[in-house]
């Protein structure tokens, strides 16, 4: 609601009509207690009544009241009554003193109220301002800034304003909120220039809207149209100043949420540094030992000649698994780093545990080799919506640590089955269990700290074990077996399963 | 066993050491072999000495291993194996998609190269046409009875899961896309339903297969598709 301009009630014509209805009324009142009342007091009183009247209808009317409040002082209380006829002279002094005073009263008592007015102004915009800067200094997102600015600008009865932001290629896209009559050209190209236009303004200052740029320290951030409220918002120094105000905290703030993002860009690049630091320094740790191994099989086979037979493909056969095994950590720690970072999205589909299950166990078919696995899935174990390469790689990497820690003759095992709408699988064997207090450090091996000279490579697969199982939304953990052994829990949450049409059964085929 | 002694295999690989080792496996199995360093040269040899086979490496720097395959397919249906460093299946699918015929994951043994190789250059000659029956493990699957019998007893086999066994045995040793299939089985309008793949598969597992959680003849290529294999 605009305020009310404090001169205004003076440019009503009813104001004038109260003013002398107070007049006369003033008259009524101070009529009936005469002759009770001297004289000198009734002119007092009269001069007194102007106050209320200069304070509720300004400078015009209140000058109009003493003026008439002298007529009827003049009229009804000085010899001889109902006459305009003055016979001591000396009362045309006191009318004289009367109405200077009275005007003086009625100007400076409403001069005095205009100010007020004024302060009053001032300081609520002065408060919205300060409430603005409040809520922009915990704005965290362009889109907060706007609404801000936009709610302000519109409580302060400015008009309606909107606030455009640019892309990466400084181009200012449209905002969700419409402003019909917003031309984007001509935003565009104040905010190129750095310029404002439009009502208000001396370019295009027929416009009806007005275009004000969002200019901080170092560039242009954004715009700021207004629709003004009506045709003499902008039209005072004052509020055109108000206005840029609000749009200099505006700007501010926008350089402020720039230069956090940059910060956090930069964080994330530091991040992903170490990162990729991290598995490096893995990645020569644990590929340390097969290539140790495969040079030593390579030199024994390429300097001896008495090599033959079983001997000779048992040490083949352990090259070929030393440099799969290679390249298994590879792709680990590869798919560690772009998972990560992002790199590489989670393609989801539905898959076949039995499916996946099958194809890690060919990936390590000669490591399983000779080997108990025992597969139970439940019959009607759904399908899962998952990405398969990941969660093969997930159960790749728990039957490799497993096939690392569990004796030959052991038993291991992968058991499948539904509790409500999660899937549960459990991978389990008969070895010597894990060590150590705290199991659920094993899936943390190559986060901050240091890199666990353990086994090679198990560290390592348990932590995408993690990952990958996290990224579809589900949990894994480690535990011992009460009789012995270690498991591996995953659970997964179900999806609705998709639907499908079974074909009409027609018997044995023919 | 198709003499496949007199072909030609054109390699098209920009790192030596790789080309030298696939050199030698093929050139022991008794082929001749074509070698091609770049994706310009290796469409000129194709275009000229007309290979029985196109080995290609999916990681060439100078081009898209799956523009290379579309320009030769606009031409040729000469069989492409693409070698793929496994950085991300989506390559291996789209060059498949796009007409490869198969593809083999880098690092990858000979066994695994020749067994690939000679699947691929089975498809161009004669193959399930001429067959009666196929046998594998204690199955049998009788093409001109259309029938199917495991260890002797018959196998109740539906309609469509008998079109998706077929499909798979007719490319024995050679994987086919799950676009591919669903295509072949169901129709173009089921490409993105790879579902009812993984429910038939299942099915042809349980019946088939011996250990289904550890199949040996109905592979799958994760992320890929389907391979059978004798």
């Amino acid at each position: 609601m605009p305020p009310e301009s404090p001169t205004e009630p003076s440019h009503l014509p009813h104001s004038y009509l109260i003013a002398a209805a107070a007049s006369a009324l003033t008259t009524a009142l101070l009529f009936t207690l005469f002759p009770r009342i001297e004289q000198a007091n009734v002119a007092m009183l009269f001069l007194a009544a102007l106050i209320p009247v200069a304070m509720k209808l300004g400078r015009g009317p209140a000058s109009l009241c003493a003026i008439l409040n002298v007529i009827g002082f003049d009229a009804f209380f000085i010899e001889p009554r109902f006459t305009f006829v003055v016979e001591d002279l000396r009362f045309w002094i006191t009318f004289a003193v009367m109405l200077v005073v009275g005007l003086l009263l009625a100007n400076l008592t409403a001069g005095l109220k205009a100010q007020a007015s004024i302060a009053t102004e001032r300081e609520r915009k002065t408060r919205g301002l300060y409430e603005l800067a409040r809520r922009l200094g915990a704005a965290l997102r362009n889109e907060q800034i706007a609404e801000s600015v936009e709610e302000l600008i519109t409580e302060q009865g400015l008009g309606d304003a909107v606030l455009l932001f640019p892309d990466e290629h400084r181009r200012l896209s449209p905002t969700q909120k419409r402003m019909p009559m917003l031309d984007l050209h001509l935003a565009q190209w104040c905010f190129d220039e750095g310029r404002s236009a439009g009502i208000a303004t001396s370019t295009l200052a027929a416009g009806p809207l007005h275009y004000l740029p969002l200019t901080a320290s170092v560039r242009t951030r954004g715009m700021l149209v207004l629709d003004p409220a009506d045709s003499r918002s902008l039209e005072s120094a004052e509020q055109l100043q108000h206005l840029q105000t609000i749009a200099a905290l505006a700007a501010n703030a926008l350089e402020r949420t720039h230069f956090v993002a940059v910060a956090q860009d930069t964080l994330v690049q530091i991040e992903s540094q170490r990162m990729r630091e991290m598995l490096l320094a893995a990645l020569s740790h644990d590929l340390r030992t097969p290539i140790t191994s495969i040079m030593v099989i390579a030199e024994t086979l390429a300097t001896s000649d008495t090599v033959e037979g079983e001997a000779r493909t048992e040490l083949l056969t352990s090259l070929r698994r030393q440099t799969q095994g290679m390249a298994r950590l590879v792709t680990n720690l590869l798919d560690m780093a772009r998972l990560e970072t992002g790199e590489r999205p989670l393609r989801l589909d539905w898959q076949s545990l039995e499916e996946i299950i099958g194809s890690a166990r060919q990936a390590l078919a000669d490591q399983l080799r000779g080997r108990k696995l025992t597969v139970n899935i439940t019959p009607d174990f759904p399908l899962l919506h998952a990405d398969g390469v990941l969660l093969e790689r997930v159960f790749v990497n728990l039957l490799e640590n497993a096939v690392k820690y569990v004796p030959a003759d052991m038993h291991m095992g992968i058991s499948a089955r539904t509790e409500d709408d999660t899937a549960v699988i459990e991978v389990w064997d008969e070895g010597p269990g894990m060590t150590g207090r705290n199991l659920e450090r094993l899936f943390h091996k190559f986060t901050r700290g240091a890199i666990e000279s353990s086994v090679p490579g198990v560290g390592l697969g348990l932590t995408i074990c993690r990952a990958i199982v996290d990224a579809h939304g589900g949990a894994i953990s480690a535990a011992n077996r009460p009789d012995g052994g270690a498991s591996i829990e995953i659970r997964l949450p179900l999806s609705k399963p998709p639907e499908w049409t079974q074909e009409e059964e027609s018997g044995t085929h023919e | 066993m198709n003499d496949t002694t007199s072909m030609s295999i054109l390699i098209v690989e920009d790192e030596k050491e790789i080309r030298r080792f696939v050199r030698g496996a093929l050139t022991d199995a008794g082929w001749k072999v074509i070698e091609a360093g770049t994706h310009h040269d290796g469409l000129l040899e194709a275009g000229t000495r007309k290979p029985d086979l196109i080995i290609l490496d999916l990681g060439l720097p100078d081009g898209d291993g799956v523009d290379f395959i579309r320009e030769l397919r606009s031409w040729s249906t000469c069989p492409v194996i693409v070698l793929s460093a496994r950085i991300d299946e989506t390559d291996k699918v789209r060059a498949l998609d796009a007409g490869a015929d198969d593809y083999i994951e880098k690092p990858f043994g000979v066994g695994e190269l020749l067994a690939r190789v000679r699947a691929s250059l089975r498809r161009t000659h004669p193959g399930l046409d001429e067959k009666s029956a196929i046998h594998f493990d204690d199955v049998v699957v009788d093409l001109a009875k259309r029938q199917v019998t495991k260890a002797g007893e018959p196998v109740h086999i539906t309609p469509i899961e008998y079109r998706l066994l077929t499909a798979l045995l007719a490319h024995p040793g050679k994987v086919l896309t799950h676009r591919q299939l669903l295509k072949d089985v169901w129709g173009p309008g089921f490409i993105e339903h790879n579902h009812y793949l993984r429910i038939y598969m299942g099915h042809l597992r349980h019946k088939l297969e011996t250990d289904p959680t550890q199949p040996r003849h109905l592979l799958t290529e994760t992320g890929v598709g389907y391979r059978f294999v004798l």
